[in-house]
């Protein structure tokens, strides 16, 4: 065993020479040369010949890239036509739709006579060739109400929670959740995920944002003793299949938006949107134009901030970290040093506590933010 | 320039959706057909309509060579790439496309001409005072030609001894071991100078060519033989690094027009006569629009791209 291990040592060490010896030389032979010696790579002992080709490769793709500016649109004008990539790339916003633009994506289609839920009969306009179909002018109205539904919630601070569980949808329902800064869902619902959150979802990262959204450090004792996060708006792209995540919702008193055909029950949802939860181009500017109001009213909500406006009702339960260390339990979280400016933001807070039709108690004044990793 | 294979030439005729061939066509009269291509408006298009360019072009000249041509070639576009695959892409696109496929000879003619006849219009200018050349442009052209006159000689030289219809085109040639250069280079009938297209260049007129130059040989055989098939060495001239790097990189742009002149017969046939070729030749010269050219030449890799 000695024996065979001191070989190895012995290999190892005439190893490590040749290579302190190539490297030695490749300076020479770099500096002598036109040529540049490739560089060994002392873990593998192989050369990196790669970087070269790359870095010829990314500087020939910026070339093409600004020549395609320049001479890529030249020879003749086309006109606007459908580009599919664009629904996800650059969703329409809610002043964008139009009754052109929705029966384009198929929004009017219903399903067949046969299949029909009577409940969402207020909705339809008619019958051909046996199959329902969905008044364009309701399912505009009805989906402008639920676009101000996004941008009121985001600009209050609220997590909406954007759900398709149908194949396809999970590219629109992500760039939803990335536009309205909340979440996305396009796998199965876990089934008391609300309901049983602390089982389900009790090992998730939580964090305490000011009214920036800047991280605050030091809650992590009090963020270990609270309660799983809810969200407050769910925005779901096919109900038919997620009939236990509405039941949940309904249960905690948490509005739904949902896209309602005409064999949904409109009633599962708190805002319906009647049209065609069968095609997908439907479904994605449906996402895309409630993801861009929720981007709205983020940008509302951050605009107030810059302003010292805070649009939400300060959490109660929450004590910052050096006041929780000096035991002072009974002082309020925020102390601002401007009376004035406490003074507006009460006023402010009581405005928008008169104005709430829909206020949510219990809002963090640090709103903490709960990443669903569902 | 990354190519998209296309493994059988049939697919680019087949209709777009399938719905298309179970549902009956209504009839709808041409005039109310959706057109996705339509002819690109000019800068300062309607005096050009009104006046035509002073001093190159009359106005029924350019009307001619810009509003019925450019009109006829788009509508061909148009009626060639109806409900294919190409439908919805720009002519460059669709030229670098339909290079390499000998079925769609056509397609790529109409794109082709749309696009050199584009380029040709967008380069000149109805100025009278017309800003001179870059400073990077003018040691670059100092650099290939010696001088700005040698080029226009040469340049006019070139474009009066083609025989038959075509462009001259002013490049900038980028290629990977040498210096990059100015170069001219001349291309027959709808022949494009994009890289892309090379197939299709069309750089060459056959009567000017010798078959007993390559003894008996097709050009792939002849190019063979005269070529270095094999390496020597690691390091080296001649060595596997030297012919790994003269491989293109994917997307690369060797070639980058800037320029150029349309020598079709219809453009100054109008104007000039059948023996005033030099003299509008001599004309455009004066109508160059420097400042697109300045654009053009001034694409230069930086060191900026992707965070480097």
């Amino acid at each position: 065993q000695r024996f065979l291990s001191s070989e190895i040592d012995s290999i190892e060490a005439s190893l490590q020479n040749s290579l302190k010896e190539t490297h030695s030389i490749e300076a020479y032979i770099n500096s002598a040369s036109s040529v540049p010696v490739p560089p060994i790579d002392p873990d593998t002992h192989a050369t990196t010949e790669t970087s070269s080709v790359s870095d010829s490769v990314a500087r020939y793709y910026q070339i093409y890239k600004e020549q395609e500016q320049l001479i890529g649109k030249i020879g003749s004008t086309v006109s606007p036509h459908y580009q599919p990539h664009t629904l996800l790339t650059n969703p329409p916003s809610p002043s964008d739709v139009t009754l052109e633009l929705l029966l384009a994506s198929g929004a009017h289609q219903g399903h067949h006579t046969s299949l029909w839920n009577p409940a969402n009969a207020r909705y339809i306009h008619g019958i051909r060739h046996g199959i329902h179909v969905i008044s364009l002018d309701v399912t505009a109205t009805h989906l402008r109400r639920a676009a101000k539904v996004v941008t009121e919630v985001t600009r209050r601070g609220g997590l909406v929670l954007f759900v398709g569980t149908r194949p396809g949808q999970d590219r629109c329902v992500v760039k939803a959740a990335q536009l309205a800064k909340g979440c996305h869902l396009f796998e199965r619902w876990i089934p008391g995920s609300i309901t049983n959150g602390q089982q389900i979802l009790g090992r998730c990262r939580t964090k305490v944002v000011n009214e920036k959204d800047e991280e605050v450090p030091g809650f992590e004792e009090q963020l270990y003793e609270r309660a799983v996060l809810k969200p407050d708006l769910v925005v779901c792209l096919n109900p038919l299949e997620n009939y236990v995540l509405l039941h949940e919702c309904g249960l905690n008193n948490i509005p739904t938006i949902g896209i309602i055909d005409t064999d949904a029950n409109p009633n599962w949802v708190t805002y319906p949107i009647p049209a065609n939860d069968d095609s997908l181009r439907c479904a994605q500017v449906i996402a895309g134009v409630l993801g861009r109001a929720g981007e709205q009213g983020q940008k509302l909500r951050l605009q107030a901030a810059e302003k010292g406006i805070i649009t939400y009702t300060p959490a109660q339960d929450l004590k910052l970290p050096d006041q929780k260390e000096a035991g002072d339990e009974s002082q309020d979280i925020l102390e601002p040093n401007d009376i004035e400016l406490l003074e507006k933001l009460l006023a402010e807070v009581k405005v928008e506590e008169a104005n709430d039709g829909k206020g949510r108690e219990g809002e963090e004044e640090q709103s903490d933010k709960q990443t669903d990793e569902n | 320039m990354i190519i998209q294979s296309l493994s059988s030439p049939q697919h680019l005729l087949r209709p777009a959706s399938r719905a298309a061939r179970c549902i009956p066509q209504l009839s709808i009269p041409p005039a109310q057909r959706r057109r996705l291509h339509s002819v690109p408006p000019l800068k300062d298009n309607n005096a050009l309509v009104k006046e035509g360019v002073p001093g190159l072009l009359s106005a029924p000249s350019f009307k001619t060579a810009w509003t019925d041509y450019q009109g006829w070639v788009v509508q061909k576009l148009n009626e060639k790439t109806a409900g294919t695959q190409l439908e919805f892409d720009d002519p460059k696109t669709v030229l670098l496309k339909t290079a390499r496929e000998p079925a769609f000879a056509a397609t790529f003619n109409y794109a082709s001409m749309a696009f050199n006849n584009h380029f040709f219009f967008k380069g000149i200018t109805r100025d009278e005072q017309i800003a001179p050349p870059s400073h990077t442009l003018t040691a670059a052209i100092d650099l290939a030609f010696s001088s700005m006159d040698t080029l226009r000689a040469e340049f006019l030289a070139t474009a009066e001894v083609m025989f038959g219809p075509g462009f001259v085109w002013l490049v900038e040639h980028q290629p990977r071991e040498s210096r990059a250069g100015l170069r001219i280079l001349a291309t027959y009938l709808a022949g494009s100078p994009l890289p892309g297209a090379h197939y299709r260049e069309q750089s060459q007129d056959l009567n000017t060519q010798d078959p007993s130059y390559l003894a008996g040989l097709s050009q792939a055989e002849y190019a063979r033989q005269t070529t270095v098939q094999n390496t020597a060495g690691v390091y080296g001239q001649h060595s596997t690094q030297r012919s790994n790097q003269s491989k293109l990189a994917l997307g690369g742009a060797e070639v980058t027009p800037l320029l150029c002149v349309n020598t079709w017969e219809h453009v100054w046939l109008g104007d000039y006569g059948v023996e005033g070729k030099r003299k509008y030749l001599e004309n455009w010269w004066d109508r160059i629009d420097w400042s697109v050219v300045n654009q053009l030449a001034s694409v230069r890799p930086t060191n900026k791209f992707m965070g480097r």
